[in-house]
């Protein structure tokens, strides 16, 4: 997908999902390939199982098959994509009975108790110790709060933009970034206290 | 311990770092064939649904259009085949009344134009003939009109009992039948009225010269019988021809 993001001759995504609308199968293929990958990490982030994310990524591209006609060129297809799997993800955490996405505390301070200040950046030898040890970071990662590694995920992992993240979500640019702050700082916690 | 708003020297590219770092995860393959199989034959079953749609609309349409096509033209055809009847059925009625009235009507203008003739053509040997025949023909006139009358109320009853079950269309066409025939009967009784009135023009030729009698002829607007007239002045003409020989005979001899 990168390597077609730069080549301005492809056809945008909106173009791809317009012709698929339209009962171009080859156009679908195409998207699929562009966003499949970062979809489906983003549900293996998210859920922490890779067999829910399998069945939540096929569920998210069946929606978007079968709601094709519902597609309007105004939107953008990512944020339309993203829109649904975060819907599906929502549906889930209803279903495991767990706190789905909320915001209750998303835009106050971390708790003073569980924060340690950072005294210095992380190394790269540490972040490669902290990649080596893929669960830590799993473990961090699933200790934010649902928006919080909503907003990480997104921007991190699918690489949307600030803007491309408060589209999906709903919410104005500077709440995500003020997620995304507080978001590193607990991951920085997390990931030193696990050291 | 209040967190420090300042940097947690954690840096994006740190996150995203520790983020890549992850291995990579692709979706499985297996996944992949499935969600593009399954797209696949999305599209495929809306392109045979609406291929369906179209031939069940389609038959649909046609069925639609039989019918329609079927309330136009049954009327049309219904039209068409009474037109003929509608059409002509005043002539119909008018030749199945000519048998009885027509006919009537047409010796009666023949008889008296016979009569006129030979009124005419005797007119030089009887003046009764003159006197009488106008007469006759009024006799005759009313007892036809008598006839007519009883025959075409008779004619009325029959197509009544034959249209019972006929529309007011047919009715119509009764009321039309029954106008034309009236109007047949007035055509004979006027055909008739005019041969006595060229009788009784004629009544008095004696006293005509042979160009008045011509004019008298020529000028009536009963024209129908104007060849019988005009063959009627010649026979006058040559009669008057022969007399006049036999003067000259008489003269020189």
């Amino acid at each position: 997908m990168d390597a077609e993001a730069g080549n301005s001759i492809q056809p945008s995504d909106e173009h791809l999902m317009l012709a698929y609308t339209s009962g171009d199968v080859e156009a679908f293929d195409r998207l699929y390939a562009r966003h499949k990958d970062r979809l489906y990490r983003l549900f293996v982030q998210s859920t922490g199982a890779e067999p829910v994310a399998r069945e939540l990524f096929q569920d998210v591209w069946m929606r978007l098959v079968q709601h094709r006609s519902t597609y309007v060129d105004s939107a953008a297809f990512t944020t339309w994509l993203y829109r649904i799997a975060r819907n599906r993800l929502t549906d889930y955490y209803r279903q495991q009975g767990k706190r789905g996405i909320d915001t209750e505390y998303d835009e106050q301070e971390p708790q003073s108790e569980s924060v340690t200040v950072i005294a210095s950046p992380l190394q790269t030898d540490e972040l490669a110790t902290l990649a080596e040890r893929g669960e830590l970071v799993q473990d961090a990662l699933s200790k934010l709060s649902s928006s919080q590694r909503e907003a990480v995920m997104l921007k991190h992992i699918a690489g949307m933009s600030i803007g491309e993240v408060a589209d999906v979500t709903g919410e104005n640019a500077e709440t995500i970034k003020s997620r995304l702050r507080y978001a590193f700082t607990r991951l920085c916690q997390q990931l030193r206290v696990s050291r | 311990m209040k967190p420090t708003n300042e940097s947690p020297d954690l840096k994006d590219d740190d996150i995203r770092a520790l983020l890549d770092a992850r291995p990579p995860t692709s979706s499985p393959a297996d996944l992949d064939a499935r969600i593009l199989a399954a797209a696949k034959a999305e599209v495929q079953t809306e392109n045979g649904v609406q291929t369906r749609s179209l031939s069940h609309y389609g038959s649909w349409l046609a069925v639609a259009a039989v019918f329609v096509l079927a309330v136009i033209l049954v009327p049309i055809m219904q039209q068409t085949s009474e037109t003929p009847r509608e059409a002509f059925s005043p002539e119909v009625s008018l030749n199945d009344a000519a048998l009885p009235t027509s006919g009537v009507g047409v010796s009666e203008a023949l008889d008296v134009t016979e009569e006129s003739r030979t009124a005419s053509g005797d007119l030089l040997q009887s003046d009764s003939l003159l006197v009488t025949a106008p007469v006759t023909t009024e006799l005759n006139l009313a007892q036809e009109e008598s006839a007519e009358k009883k025959e075409g109320a008779r004619l009325l009853a029959e197509e009544q009992q034959q249209n019972e079950r006929v529309t007011v269309r047919s009715d119509i066409n009764t009321s039309a039948i029954a106008t034309a025939k009236a109007r047949e009967r007035t055509a004979s009784r006027k055909d008739s009225a005019a041969s006595v009135e060229v009788a009784e023009d004629i009544s008095d030729i004696d006293a005509m010269t042979d160009e008045e009698i011509r004019q008298t002829f020529l000028s009536h607007p009963y024209r129908r019988d104007r060849a019988l007239w005009l063959d009627e002045i010649q026979r006058l003409e040559r009669l008057e021809e022969a007399g006049r020989t036999v003067s000259a005979r008489t003269a020189v001899v």
